[in-house]
């Protein structure tokens, strides 16, 4: 639970993951920007003004908290959103045309005379979201944003936490477990391990480290290492990794071309194949692997 | 200030509004409870007292069923904002009010205490109608009064509220210190004495002075009441941020 050292930015116009088993300090990362969580030292800023002084700067944040329901389930969209607006200090006749237009976007309209108590998980969370996003903040955390919700409604919500942020200018720091969500909408990614940030650039940066295609090449009977290693001269590219057992060859690479080489090498050289398999490692993959390699000492 | 005191307060009397509405059992329930508490005991003690006797003592309880009423909504006004909020959800969102938490929990325990008197003038005559006994109940001296010494009593209410940030389920401290406040707000407290010190103790007696007996009263026994509410509300406070700032520590705030 306690953090160590970690340091990063979100910017305008950015939606940052924040990666890591459980455990590893993301919902304590985002609890301590809140300040529902007190730390013994470092400095967190928003908009460049140090949260510590003064709760003023919550103006500027929105937030869905995990394990939370965020709003009053015996209220209505409306009741809860006009609460909720005023209590950040927003002006209700703005926040209405906001709560108007996101209501429309997020496709509540028939939801309207509805306690939220009593809508589906996935407008339920559309709900948290509408009212942390309400009062306009710059930047918005959402603490595992898509657990329990359906295919349709975290496409729908993709849409719109992109469109958000670019028109906006919103930053969004977002954790998830859900690597094809984060996939498709994150810029960057941060990934923490036992409190300690691993790793923080872009999702290619991040698949690149730990290989983006994986071959695995399986005999039906059993190569000898001068086979393997006459069948690995054809690699060019040089960081590759590669795991050889009795009869069976497993390489990671980053080059298309390199799959096409060794597969054409093997062919060649006669090797009779029992399976082959050549796939895109997921991001899921990937920083379990970077995770793995962190605690393993590297 | 990103927000007003009065706007916030407005916006928790709008919310207690709209949940006596969706939680209208409870409240019609609490209500009818309350009452026929009162008028359970009127009734009992009436039977057991002579008739010459029992104006007096009648008219003490009839005032001391409206003390207890205002009180004991104004002692659960924030002991019982964490706790149902920690149930409901959503209280890490109350503590990211631009505004800080403390003026939150102003305008809460304000609007609180608005819903509360209003409630306890709606009670007082519909169990003076009743059971017949008729007091007057001279509002203009009375509200102040109940304003007056009621943050003696919000601060003992701080005190488990902080408790029930940390250690989540205190129903049955909470539960004793009701009984607390039956014996707070009958007890002899004026003229000064140790009963004095107690948090409520004087400002009730002074009500029952001021309305009850309509008696002119000393200066000092207002600076008495002041005294007390102006001591009891900041030790309230201390001992909640004390609290707060532990519950801030364990990661405890909104979870139970």
């Amino acid at each position: 639970m306690a953090l160590d050292g970690v340091s990063f930015l979100v910017e305008p116009n950015e939606i940052v993951a924040l990666l890591g088993a459980n455990g590893s300090g993301k919902t304590t990362c985002i609890k301590s920007i809140c300040s529902l969580i007190e730390t013994d030292a470092g400095e967190i800023e928003v908009d460049g003004t140090n949260i510590r002084p003064s709760p003023q700067y919550l103006t500027n944040v929105g937030a869905v908290l995990e394990g939370a329901r965020n709003v009053h389930w015996r209220l209505t969209t409306l009741q809860n959103a006009q609460y909720f607006s005023t209590l950040k200090g927003g002006s209700w006749a703005k926040c209405r045309r906001v709560a108007d237009m996101f209501i429309e976007l997020l496709g509540l309209d028939d939801q309207l005379a509805l306690e939220v108590g009593k809508m589906s998980t996935g407008n339920r969370q559309k709900v948290a979201i509408l009212c942390a996003l309400l009062h306009e903040p710059s930047l918005i955390l959402l603490d595992e944003p898509t657990i329990g919700l359906d295919v349709d409604t975290v496409a729908q919500l993709k849409d719109f936490f992109v469109e958000q942020s670019r028109s906006q200018d919103q930053g969004f720091l977002i954790t998830s477990h859900d690597l094809n969500f984060i996939d498709e909408i994150c810029d960057r990614v941060v990934v923490l391990s036992e409190g300690e940030k691993v790793f923080d650039g872009s999702l290619p940066k991040l698949k690149q480290l730990v290989h983006q295609f994986e071959l695995i090449l399986e005999s039906t009977y059993e190569f000898d290492g001068a086979q393997q290693s006459n069948l690995m001269e054809v690699i060019k590219e040089s960081n590759t990794g590669i795991v050889r057992e009795a009869n069976s060859l497993t390489i990671r690479f980053n080059n298309a071309q390199t799959g096409m080489d060794i597969v054409g090498k093997a062919h060649a050289m006669g090797i009779a194949a029992a399976h082959l398999e050549i796939k895109r490692i997921s991001m899921e993959q990937a920083y379990r692997e970077l995770v793995k390699g962190n605690s393993n000492g590297e | 200030m990103a927000n007003s005191l009065a706007r916030l307060s407005l916006n928790e009397c709008k919310l207690q509004f709209y949940e006596m509405r969706q939680y209208w059992f409870e409240t019609v329930f609490g209500l009818l409870f309350f009452s026929g508490l009162f008028l359970a005991l009127f009734f009992g003690i009436k039977i057991f007292i002579p008739d010459d006797q029992n104006t007096l003592s009648l008219d003490g309880l009839m005032m001391g069923y409206v003390l207890f009423a205002f009180c004991s909504g104004a002692f659960n006004a924030v002991p019982e904002t964490l706790g149902s909020y920690t149930q409901k959800g959503f209280l890490e969102q109350l503590y990211m009010t631009p505004s800080g938490f403390t003026s939150f929990l102003i305008a809460r325990v304000l609007a609180t205490l608005f819903v509360t008197l209003l409630s306890t003038i709606v009670l007082a005559y519909f169990a003076m109608a009743v059971s017949g006994n008729w007091i007057d109940l001279n509002l203009f001296v009375l509200v102040p009064l109940l304003f007056l010494m009621s943050p003696s009593i919000i601060g003992i209410g701080m005190i488990i509220g902080g408790m029930t940030l940390v250690y989540k389920r205190v129903g049955i401290v909470a539960n004793l210190a009701m009984l607390g406040i039956i014996a707070l707000v009958s007890i002899p407290a004026l003229p000064p004495n140790l009963a004095s010190l107690l948090p409520l103790a004087p400002g009730a007696h002074l009500a029952r002075i001021a309305v009850l007996e309509q008696q002119s009263v000393p200066l000092t026994y207002f600076l008495i009441v002041m005294l007390n509410s102006v001591f009891y509300l900041a030790l309230g406070m201390v001992i909640y941020k004390q609290f707060e700032k532990m519950a801030k520590r364990k990661n405890l705030v909104g979870q139970y």
